[in-house]
Formats: C-alpha cells, structure tokens, sequence
C-alpha cells in the first residue's frame, strides 16, 4: 500500500518510537534553567514549602518554633529557601558537570539496551570474534525476548539515583556520580542555616535534612520506573461511560 | 539576616508580578512571515543540533511543502486579514500548478488547530512537530504531491513555563477561551480553506484539532458543518425530484458548492472538549441516518473500488490519555456541581417533559435505529456527558482497535478483551479479508512502521453509534500519551486507515456521498 521503507528515526531514550519531536536529546541550558526556575524558584516551590511547612506546623518540628503565624513563617521560609539553594547547586554543578539529570526507566536506559543487544548476541552468535565487536545487528524489536526482570528494574530505580548520564545529542553519555544531587541535597540542606537555631544546624540534623531531600529524588525515580503500571491503575479506576460486556467477537 | 530573608520570601512575588503571562501577540506579523517553507527532509536525515536554518518565506510556487499562519486573538478575531489570504492565495497557487498533471501533484491541505499551552511562536513545540509531520506525509504520499499546512493559532499558552502551578490552573481559562474562539471569523475562514482546496476536485483537505484545538475545532465546524450537510442533502433530493433539466443542474450544483465547502474528513486527536459537544452532531447524523460511503465522484467509469463506509469526523483518544481521562473529570467537577444544584442536566427518567433517551443508528443492522432509554441498555444521564470526553465513552464509540497478541489473538485496546483469531495467515499477511472471514467486521488494518506489528480497526460490537462521525479510543502504542502526536506510527494509521494511497498512483479523493438510509417500515419498528 505504501512505501515500506521507512527511514528509522532516532528518538532520544524514553521518548515515544517514531516521535519526529525527540531527535536531539542534550539537556540544552534553557530547559536546565526552565527547571531550575520553574521547580526551585517560582509558583512550585512556594506552593511546596507552605504545604510541607503545613505538616511540620501540624507535628511542630522543629520543636523551637511555636505553632504560631510566626512559627508557620518560619516553616514555610525555611523550606522556601532550602528549595532556592537546592535547586542553585543543582544548576550550577549540572552547568560545570554539563550533566543530564533526567530520570530515565530500566527498558529505555541506552546503557541497559546495548548490555542486552550484547546479550541476545551472545546468544544467537556463536563466532567468539564477534563478541568483540560492538553488537550493532540486533534489531530493537528482537530485544524483547530477553524479560524485564522486576529487581533489575528496582536495582535500576536506585542507580538512577545515584548517577546522572552526561548531556549528549543522541542521549547515549556515560554515566558518572550524580554529585550535582548529591551536592543539591546538602545545598539545600545548609540553606536552612540562616532560619534554624544552633542547634538545628549541626552536621547530623543536616545529613537528616539532606536525607529526606534525597528521599523525594528516589521516589521521583521510581515514579518513573513504574509510571505504566501507575498509568494502567489510573486508567482503570477513572474509566467512564462503561458498556454492558459484550461479545468482542462479531456482530449480531 | 532579616533582609536576606525578606529578599528570598520577595523572589516569588517579583516573578509573579514581572510578567507571567505570555503576552497576546502575532507571531508570524512580526517579523512578517505568513508562509514558510518548509524542506522536505526527515529529522535523521540533518543533525538536529543544527539550529542555524532560518526561516524562508514560500514565495516559489515549486515549493514542495509550505506551512501557512493563521492566528487568532482571546476574542477570536483574526491579527490580520493578510494571513488567511496568504494561505487561500498558496492553495490556489498549488492547485494552479497541478492543473494537467493527471492528478500527481494535487495538493494536500493539511488544517491544524493547536492545543493548550500552545501558540504559532517560532519556538513552539506543535509548530516544529507540525511541520515534521508534514514532511512524513509528503513522503509518504510518494514525494508527488503538493503539501499545503495550515496553521490555526491561538493564544493557548497563558501562563508562561517558570509558573508551572499557575500554568496548570490556566486549564480554566483556557478552555472557556476555545469554547469562545470559535465563531464566525474562525468557522468562515475554514469554509474558505475547504472551498479554495476543492477548487480541483481531487485535492484534499483535511482539518486536525488536538486537545482543546480539537475543542475549538469542532465547535467553529459543527454548526456550519450541520448547515452544509443538510443543504447539500435538501438540494440533492430536490434535483431527483426535478423534472426539468435546467433545475436539476442547478440543484446539483447547489449540492456539490455545499459539499466542495466542508473538508474531506475532521480528525480529532485526543480531543478535550467534553462529550456533550460532540453529541448534538452526532444526534445530526443519528436522527438523518446518514451514510458517507465513495459512491464514485463521476470522474471514472465503471463502480469505485471500495463502498464500505467511511468517516467525515474522526475522534480518536488514547486510552493512556490520562488528561482527557483523569484531568478532565477533575477539572470539570466544581461545574458539575454547579449546573446540577441547578438542575441544568436531564436524567434518565422517562416523565415526558424530562426523558433523555440516547438515540443509536447502525445501517449494518436489520432494525437501523433504536433508543436506549435505561442504564442497564447503556444509556447515560447528561450529565455524565459533561464529564468525559467522547471517544471515551464507550457507549459512543462506532469503532475500537485490536492488537495483535502473538501468531493467533488480538486484544481490544479500549477493553483489554482478547479474541481468537482462527486464520493464523490473518495476523502473518495483517490482511482484513482474512479477519473478515471470521465475520469480525475490521474496516481497515495497519502495522506499525517500526515494529511491524499489526493493528486492526473493527466496527464496535453492539455499538449505537454507527454513524460517519467514527470514536474510538487507540492503543498506547500508537499514541502513548496525551501531547505525543507527531509520531510516525500515528501518521501511518491516519493515513493507513483513512487514505487511499496506491503505491505508484496519483491521490485519489475518495469523494465519498452522504447518503440517507431509507426510512424503516411500520413493521420494521
């Protein structure tokens, strides 16, 4: 019917197959500062910090600042400016790094793709010389017959964490420490020294403040791992409009 | 110290005063640049990281594909008069063009009408996407064919990306703008678009809105569209009844100015308007049992190839589209409320003054139209049209899409039921004949480009909607999401399943008729 010649599209790791809007895949400086301002600075971060300053209010912690309008200031400013230095140090390490801290899942890290594209050559490719090659004749599609395995999946949520790829045209750089987090949740951490007293300030309370800010960077990665399955319960729960089950099979 | 802290708590309010709003503008005015062209390559085949090529204004008629402007303020007037001549003016140029060339270089006028957080900038996400997408259907209608787009823009970014809580809240608003942009500018400048294509009879024009585009898109084509069927309908019977000839050349013409008037076919992609929208054209099309099959445009002896039904509006949904499914409910809620406590919604009661019956049509039926009066035959009260889109109700839904699932089964997208396919050779070849051996009804089947996987739309079981206007709900793996649509497997089944493209032949408008289904006897009912 028509032309089966196809020219195959890159599309950068995780985009859609096929997407003709996702070829170049550098985490260009307008969107890091896109997500610097627009997650650490503007309407989010405000709307994060008097939220979580909420629950802090609620469980009154740290347990100097009353449950008052100032204590609730305090909270909320605190966590305002925690968000600000988080996100600064973030940008400016991820800058000097040129870093790509986008989360991607396990079935589209290129990393995880090529060790199976190796994979399924060794399998299906007896000649020892070829292993030394790069394996480069295996379709994507063929891919599949190695499983998903779930604690590969969790493992891979958790490396994600850890690690960030570096900014590249195809999305294919190598992984190296995620230090613009790690030093993004520290940084946000420290940023609360000018609203905590003394003795909120020391290295242990810190690293905890750090901790639970390292927490919310493993959900978020996790969230992207599992997002299908997400998706699919969201789906059924809020499905609309349903028919009497039928007979899929032909018409009456 | 202190002012330390009064600066950070100020940075906000300085960024929520310093201009969130993205302004209301033109965009293609100033620098003046109505029509662009664009070159008819694939992403791939130039680096993408090449940023230098400018923007090159479509002044050579042998431009194979050119992008049009046309843009519209809050209130839904036209920027300027200038943009919508600019793009009539290339449709006459590239129809001029394809006169004597036996139909190979018939131009493909492709309308379409961005979404929220959208607008015609330079920069703009939908207009890069478009224009891509516009070359894959240049190449894959054989590099021949002339490649018209039309760009609707609107103002559908309000709030700009370093707000994403105040963005996301604009939802409202914007909505209430594509219910307002839609009137007479919008409705008489796509009337000109469709009429101008159809100045050669075998050219195309397509109109596509997605999200709230499609919102806008349907509510500035439904009344006129209505308009046009009724009046082309009303002038072909009278020419029938006609005796003299003089009159009956002029009814008939009369009937083809209305149908030369309308596009060839309305596609809505992932559509975010709500169902109670969609359904007074469709109570249209039900009430006039109307038909849209190619019954031949007169141009060619003999009978035409195929004379299964086709659509006139497609609405087409993902079923991973979590904002139509999950965020539209949400944010239609508070209004929900509203017009109940008002008592603005009807339900399914059957007291004469009140009863909302939902009226079905299905020619392929022995009984063609029937009522569902009751929630157990499928009905639903008013209201629950308010709080989903159409192509997600599946009581509205004409057509669902089937996946194969290994060598013998296929998986409905929309329900996850799965069905036994008996002829092994109907999946292999991915052939509709042989589906249809097993009585499935498939209308048409694609695979995928990449994959190869193969994919089958079927005529809903039992469905009450078997009008032209066709609603399904599509695999995640055609359209994964709800903004994903620039995609090259989501152009194959567009044009896979609603185009007739034989490899080495010139485009054929199909020219399918709106025909009315014979009233049913007495008996009948």
């Amino acid at each position: 019917m028509l032309p089966d010649s196809v020219p195959e599209i890159r599309v950068c790791p995780g985009a859609f197959p096929t997407d003709l809007t996702s070829t170049d895949c550098r985490y260009k400086l307008n969107q890091r500062t896109l997500d610097f301002v627009s997650g650490s600075a503007t309407d989010q971060a405000v709307l994060g910090a008097t939220v979580f300053g909420l629950g802090a209010q609620v469980i009154q912690s740290p347990s100097g600042w009353k449950r008052t309008w100032d204590g609730y200031g305090r909270r909320v400013g605190s966590r305002y400016t925690q968000a600000i230095g988080k996100g600064a140090a973030q940008y400016l390490i991820g800058l000097m790094l040129n870093d790509d801290p986008r989360f991607l899942a396990y079935r589209f890290d290129p990393g995880v793709i090529a060790k199976r594209r190796d994979a399924v050559c060794a399998l299906t490719q007896s000649a020892p010389e070829g292993r030394s090659k790069p394996c480069i004749s295996v379709a994507s599609k063929n891919l599949d017959v190695l499983q998903h395995d779930g604690w590969q999946r969790f493992g891979h949520a958790w490396y994600d964490v850890i690690t960030v790829r570096r900014s590249s045209l195809h999305g294919d750089g190598r992984r190296i420490p995620a230090l613009s987090r790690f030093g993004a949740e520290f940084a946000g951490a420290y940023s609360g020294y000018p609203w905590y007293a003394g003795s909120e300030n020391t290295f242990s309370k810190v690293g905890r403040r750090a901790a639970g800010a390292f927490g919310t960077a493993a959900l978020s990665s996790f969230y992207t791992e599992y997002k299908p399955e997400i998706t699919n319960l969201l789906g059924a729960v809020f499905r609309r409009g349903r028919q009497p089950k039928t007979d899929a099979r032909a018409h009456q | 110290m202190n002012r330390i802290k009064a600066w950070l708590l100020a940075m906000p309010l300085f960024f929520a005063v310093a201009g969130c709003h993205v302004p209301l503008q033109s965009y293609r005015l100033s620098p003046f640049h109505p029509a662009i062209e664009v070159a008819p390559a694939l992403p791939g085949a130039t680096d993408p990281a090449d940023d230098t090529i400018g923007v090159k204004d479509c002044v050579h008629p042998d431009s194979p594909i050119c992008l049009a402007f046309i843009e519209v303020d809050d209130m839904g007037e036209l920027f300027d008069r200038v943009e919508l001549d600019t793009a009539l003016s290339l449709i006459h140029r590239a129809n001029d063009q394809a006169k004597g060339d036996e139909g190979r270089t018939d131009p493909i006028v492709i309308t379409f009408v961005h979404g929220w957080k959208n607008n015609a900038s330079l920069t703009n996400g939908n207009v890069k996407g478009f224009e891509i997408a516009l070359q894959e259907v240049y190449r894959r209608f054989g590099k021949t064919h002339h490649v018209i787009g039309v760009y609707i823009g609107w103002r559908g970014d309000l709030v700009r990306g370093y707000m994403p809580v105040a963005r996301q809240f604009s939802y409202f608003n914007r909505e209430a703008t594509a219910i307002r942009v839609p009137g007479a500018t919008l409705s008489s400048a796509l009337t000109q678009i469709a009429t101008r294509t159809h100045e050669n009879s075998r050219a195309l024009a397509i109109f596509i809105g997605h999200s709230f585009g499609a919102l806008l898109l349907e509510r500035a084509l439904s009344e006129a569209t209505a308009s046009k069927i009724a009046e082309a309908t009303i002038h072909a019977r009278e020419a029938a009844a006609e005796q003299d000839s003089a009159a009956v050349d002029r009814k008939r013409l009369a009937a083809e100015l209305a149908v030369d008037s309308r596009a060839d076919l309305v596609i809505f992609i992932n559509p975010a308007g709500a169902a109670i929208e969609s359904k007074q054209m469709l109570d249209f099309l039900t009430y006039n049992r109307y038909r849209y099959r190619p019954l031949g445009d007169g141009s060619t002896d003999g009978p035409p190839a195929d004379e299964s039904d086709r659509p006139l509006f497609v609405s087409l949904t993902s079923t991973a589209d979590m904002a139509t499914k999950v965020a539209l409910p949400i944010g239609h809620a508070l209004p929900y409320l509203g017009f109940k406590s008002k008592g603005s919604f009807r339900d399914l009661t059957q007291e004469p003054t009140k009863k909302y019956d939902l009226a079905c049509f299905d020619p392929h039926r022995p009984k063609s139209t029937w009522e569902l009066k009751t929630k157990e035959e499928g009905a639903r009260p008013q209201g629950s049209y308010y709080m989903s889109t159409a192509p997600h109700m599946e009581i509205l839904q004409s057509h669902v899409m089937l996946k194969a699932i290994g060598r013998d089964r296929m998986r409905v997208s929309s329900t996850g039921e799965t069905i036994q396919i008996n002829d092994p050779n109907a999946i292999a070849e991915c052939s509709r004949d042989l589906f249809n051996k097993q009585n499935l009804n498939i209308v048409s089947t694609f695979r995928l480009a990449d994959t190869k996987a193969c994919f089958a739309v079927q005529e809903r079981p039992n469905r009450c909607n078997g009008t032209p206007y066709w609603m399904m709900e599509i695999d995640p793996d055609v359209v994964p999401d709800h903004g994903t649509i620039f995609s090259g497997r989501l152009i194959s089944f567009l044009i896979d399943t609603f185009f007739e493209t034989p490899q080495g032949q010139p485009l054929r408008r199909m020219t399918p008729q709106l025909t009315v289904t014979p009233t049913q006897s007495k008996a009948d009912q």
